[in-house]
């Protein structure tokens, strides 16, 4: 058997650029739903959506990485639904769903410090197809729990509540 | 295609024995927790081969396979006892109420899938 | 070819092993203090280390299974009257199950040395063997097992070398060497071992060409005969015994492949070795191993009960909660139709529907649902341990065994459990000394009980030790900055046995290792937080104390109110709710700036609490007296919500929002409504925090 790992991506855009994440991590992709506001949540959670008997969080990537910070929604407004490996169920809001792409994981160039709209450290790299260049993000990296949580902490979490009960 | 029963208590033991199964090529395995629940469903479904515990709660592989033995689609079925006791009285009981061998735990894929393989004649 | 993924199995067999370890406990802690135990009892105890010692041998856990090897060999020589059941057993017995706990810990990590393990095996040996000298004057009365027992002292020597050997040779620890001992010379010695062994095919030849010998020592087959033969364990003949599996001469295949042991010629050979030694003991062997399955099929008759992932529950949950919503929707859509005859057909059928996935509802709960005893049974080796180590005497008593409990609720109610206990004993109970000294009898007694009242799970943890030294606790309570002490004089005794829960406050003078540096309670209260309960204590200096623990009866479902404020609708818990009202203008105060608004009902102070303002919504109402204010319970205070508007009054189910967020303030869970959205639940207990600290 073969070492290299041939996987499957579905690309999306983010503004100008297309980014990709590994097929086998979607789930479902969406029209954007009826949401529930989360009060008092971050500007990129959207709130939660009723996804085959889960609950699960509305993210907006184009809020959450600063490149479209007044995006309109829509019935066309696309949901891709992930699953991560931590079996958490969320769903992603995207710009279009543009296509599937076969990429060889090994073969692909690191992300640049500079230049894209998201950290290297959400990537796991660069792939290139003739002219087009695809970012892949790491989902589980961007999802991280306690990641999400430290962006989105109140001041007041931390503090003692013993007297009050 | 063989169906395949298995009895035991331990989840553990179930799934291994199941994945063995599975992975020498016998897909269609019934569990079953204890040897009430492995006479049910052997009452609704004709299995090929059971493979059973012998030390469960509620009724034990012994009076399981006694009880199998008397219904006439399982007079004949291969019955293999799965088993950390291989002593005489474990062999001499298990002839005694007909069961057609024994496989010691712990085991290997390949020791059951041997035994298995010529029970079902393959 | 297949290769079991030991890891998974591993962790299968923790949590098996951790069940059977709590039966073990349990059945020793009886017997120790019984001082006795019957032959079913001992049974049932022989038969849980023995499915130990298989498991674990399945996963590759070999020194483990080499350890409750030995504790099995004991408890059969118990089981087979060759010992007698002494009070001092129990006690030595509850130690070799902490060592095999504490060997099971190490060999999971990687990190038990050979050494240490052969330290730790010949120290229980020792132990076991002191009762052993009084089985051997047993069997002096019969000649026969004597001269056995001389053969098995001889494979005893042997053991450490073989262990290791095996360990080394195999990934399985397969072999038990004293498993010769443990049946053989009951059943006829060690010319039988070969056989006894699990070996003894009827399709000799067959097997013999095709496989040769060693299934079970593939990679280093020979050296595994040269070394049974070495021990003289198995003739040459027998070695094809290692495929490890065997068939007993049944029908059509003693014909067609020459299978049977017991009846083909061609084995005499092998029968003949056996045969005198073997013949005469099967007989009362079999007799004796009938009589106790008999008693095995009654004693476990009680729990006819199989194991179910809580996941699938849960996935059985979601599916009624389509289902729900599918309801919904077609009883939508009979409200757009037409023709009234059809109409009012269909809904009655649909009235049924809804009265079927109720009841479905209400049996996927009954199954998430078992009882107090489950958790109590946790607690007597707990308590036993720590008893041990703290020098004190503890009489536990347990009430409420039946009550049920939402399983899911017991992973998290388990650890504050756990340390208030603890934390009674070590900080409540007073040392005999000191209770003799103050007149009270020197064991101190322990009480835990649960009860369901008013749709809530009651669970009570009670002391009758020294009770909280308030002045104490205040006293550090102020040094730790917690509180001021005009703060501290204006609390009520039972704010202040509260404050125990206050992170980093610990009375006890010393510091001891069962409940640490008063690391912990503060926990307690956040766990029991979590599962949307609370946690009260109430104490008498000098006569103990008592936590009581009040719990939502189930995790999964929840009475609720719909509530409006502005655009947005929430569901208020109906167990949370006290009254609901329209107020008045001259009920309401204003305290200090404007911000604090309090409700002045039947001589009692409430504070409002603005939902929009919390939730940043734009509401339809800014007059309290144009909206409508809910008085809602929080742990022990009240506050009032102001609202836009009651709805109706519903069953949700409750899933968690915690698994993505945790940062929602006063929002608790969620649930999916009729149409398919989600609505979110309030956390009243939040919302108070919020405002008593936007407040101060």
């Amino acid at each position: 058997m073969s070492t290299t790992q041939i996987n499957q991506l579905l690309t999306f855009k983010l503004g100008n650029e297309t980014y990709g994440i590994e097929i086998n991590k979607v789930r479902e992709i969406l029209t954007y739903p009826v949401v529930t506001p989360i009060p008092d949540a971050s500007c990129w959670v959207k709130g939660v959506i009723n996804l085959r008997g889960e609950v699960a969080p509305i993210i907006d990537l184009r809020v959450r990485f600063n490149i479209n910070t007044q995006p309109v929604y829509n019935e066309r407004t696309i949901v891709i639904a992930v699953r991560t490996q931590d079996a958490r169920m969320i769903g992603l809001v995207v710009d279009e769903v543009s296509d599937m792409e076969n990429v060889d994981l090994d073969k692909l160039y690191p992300a640049p410090d500079m230049g894209a709209s998201i950290a290297p450290k959400y990537l796991k790299g660069l792939f290139k197809k003739e002219e087009k260049m695809i970012v892949i993000l790491d989902i589980d990296k961007i999802l991280d729990k306690e990641e999400m949580q430290r962006l989105s902490r109140h001041p007041q979490e931390a503090a003692s509540h013993v007297l009050a009960a | 295609m063989s169906k395949i029963l298995i009895v035991d208590d331990s989840n553990m033991l179930r799934d291994m024995v199941k994945y063995a199964l599975n992975e020498g090529g016998y897909p269609d395995v019934t569990e079953a927790v204890d040897g009430v629940d492995g006479l049910a469903k052997a009452k609704t479904t004709v299995f090929d081969l059971i493979v059973s515990d012998i030390n469960m709660p509620n009724m034990n592989g012994f009076e399981l396979i006694a009880e199998l033995r008397k219904m006439p689609t399982y007079a004949k079925t291969p019955i293999l006892t799965l088993t950390t006791e291989k002593n005489d009285d474990m062999k001499a009981k298990g002839k005694e109420v007909g069961a057609t061998g024994w496989i010691v735990k712990p085991f290997v894929p390949e020791q059951l899938l041997k035994a298995v393989g010529i029970v079902l004649g393959r | 070819m297949a290769v079991f993924d030991i890891n998974k199995y591993r962790q299968m067999f923790l949590e098996e092993a951790e069940d059977i370890f709590e039966i073990i406990d349990n059945i020793l802690l009886e017997a120790e203090d019984a001082g006795d135990m019957d032959n079913e009892t001992i049974n049932s105890l022989f038969r849980s280390v023995h499915t130990l010692k298989g498991n674990s041998a399945s996963v590759e856990l070999s020194k483990f299974a080499a350890l409750a090897h030995e504790l099995e060999f004991f408890m059969d020589k118990l089981r087979n009257g060759k010992l007698l059941f002494e009070e001092s057993m129990a006690s030595l017995l509850i130690d070799g199950v902490d060592t095999l706990k504490h060997i099971l810990e190490l060999e999971l990590s990687d990190e038990l040395e050979h050494d240490y393990f052969m330290t730790i095996k010949e120290e229980l040996l020792y132990k076991l063997d002191n009762f052993s000298q009084d089985i051997k004057e047993i069997e002096l009365l019969n000649e026969e097992f004597s001269v056995e027992e001389s053969k098995v002292i001889e494979v005893e020597k042997e053991d450490e070398f073989l262990v290791k050997e095996i360990e080394e040779v195999s990934a399985f620890g397969m072999l038990f060497p004293r498993e010769s001992n443990a049946y053989g010379p009951m059943n006829g010695g060690i010319m039988d071992l070969g056989e006894d062994e699990g070996f003894g095919f009827f399709d000799e030849l067959e097997l013999l060409d095709d496989e040769g010998f060693g299934f079970f020592h593939e990679l280093e087959s020979v050296d595994n005969k040269e070394f049974d033969e070495g021990f003289g364990f198995f003739d040459d003949t027998e070695i094809i015994n290692d495929e490890g599996f065997g068939f007993f001469d049944e029908l059509e295949l003693v014909d067609d492949e020459g299978f049977g042991f017991f009846d083909e010629p061609s084995n005499i050979e092998y029968k003949k070795v056996q045969a005198p030694l073997r013949e005469a003991k099967k007989e009362i062997e079999v007799k004796d191993n009938e009589a106790k399955d008999g008693k095995k099929f009654k004693v476990d008759n009680a729990s006819n009960s199989i194991r179910v992932d809580l996941s699938k529950i849960d996935a059985l949950m979601n599916n009624i909660g389509e289902l729900v919503i599918a309801h919904s929707m077609l009883t939508q859509y009979t409200f757009m139709m037409q023709d009234q005859k059809i109409k009012s057909e269909l809904s009655e059928r649909l009235d049924l529907l809804d009265r079927y996935i109720r009841e479905l509802q209400e049996s996927v709960m009954g199954v998430r649902m078992i009882p107090m005893e489950t958790v109590f049974s946790k607690f007597p080796k707990v308590i036993r341990d720590t008893a041990k180590k703290l020098n004190k005497k503890i009489d536990f008593r347990h009430y409420g065994d039946s009550v049920e409990i939402d399983k899911a609720m017991i992973e998290g109610l388990t650890d504050p459990l756990t340390h208030i206990v603890r934390n009674a004993m070590d900080h409540g109970i007073e040392s005999i000394d000191r209770r003799k000294a103050v007149g009270k009898n020197e064991t101190g007694t322990l009480i835990m009980s649960a009860e369901q009242a008013n749709g809530q799970m009651i669970i009570k943890i009670q002391d009758d030790g020294g009770g909280i030294n308030l002045a104490r606790v205040t006293e550090k309570a102020i040094q730790n900055g917690i509180l001021d002490e005009s703060q501290a004089a204006q609390m009520s005794k039972d704010d202040k046995a509260m404050l125990i829960f206050a992170p980093g406050l610990s009375t006890a003078e010393a510091v001891t290792d069962i409940s640490g540096r008063g690391v912990g309670m503060d926990v307690v209260m956040s766990n029991i937080k979590k599962l949307g309960g609370v946690v009260k204590v109430e104490t008498e200096e000098g006569m103990g104390s008592t936590f009581t623990i009040v719990l939502p009866l189930t995790l999964a479902i929840l009475d609720g109110l719909n509530i409006r404020v502005g655009e947005e609708h929430f569901i208020l818990p109906l167990s949370a709710i006290i009254e609901t009202l329209k107020p008045e203008e001259d009920m309401i105060k204003q305290i200090g700036d404007e911000e604090s608004e309090v409700l002045m009902l039947r001589n009692e102070f409430i504070p409002v609490v603005r939902l929009h303002t919390t939730f940043n919504i734009t509401p339809e109402n800014h007059k309290l007296s144009d909206g409508l204010l809910i008085v809602v319970r929080s742990g022990a205070k009240k506050i009032a919500l102001f609202v836009d508007e009651f709805m109706n009054q519903q069953q949700f189910v409750v899933k968690p929002l915690d698994k993505n967020f945790r940062n929602a303030q006063g929002i608790g869970g969620a649930t999916v409504r009729g149409d398919g959205t989600i609505g979110l639940i309030i956390d009243t207990m939040n919302i108070t925090q919020n405002t008593t600290r936007r407040a101060s």
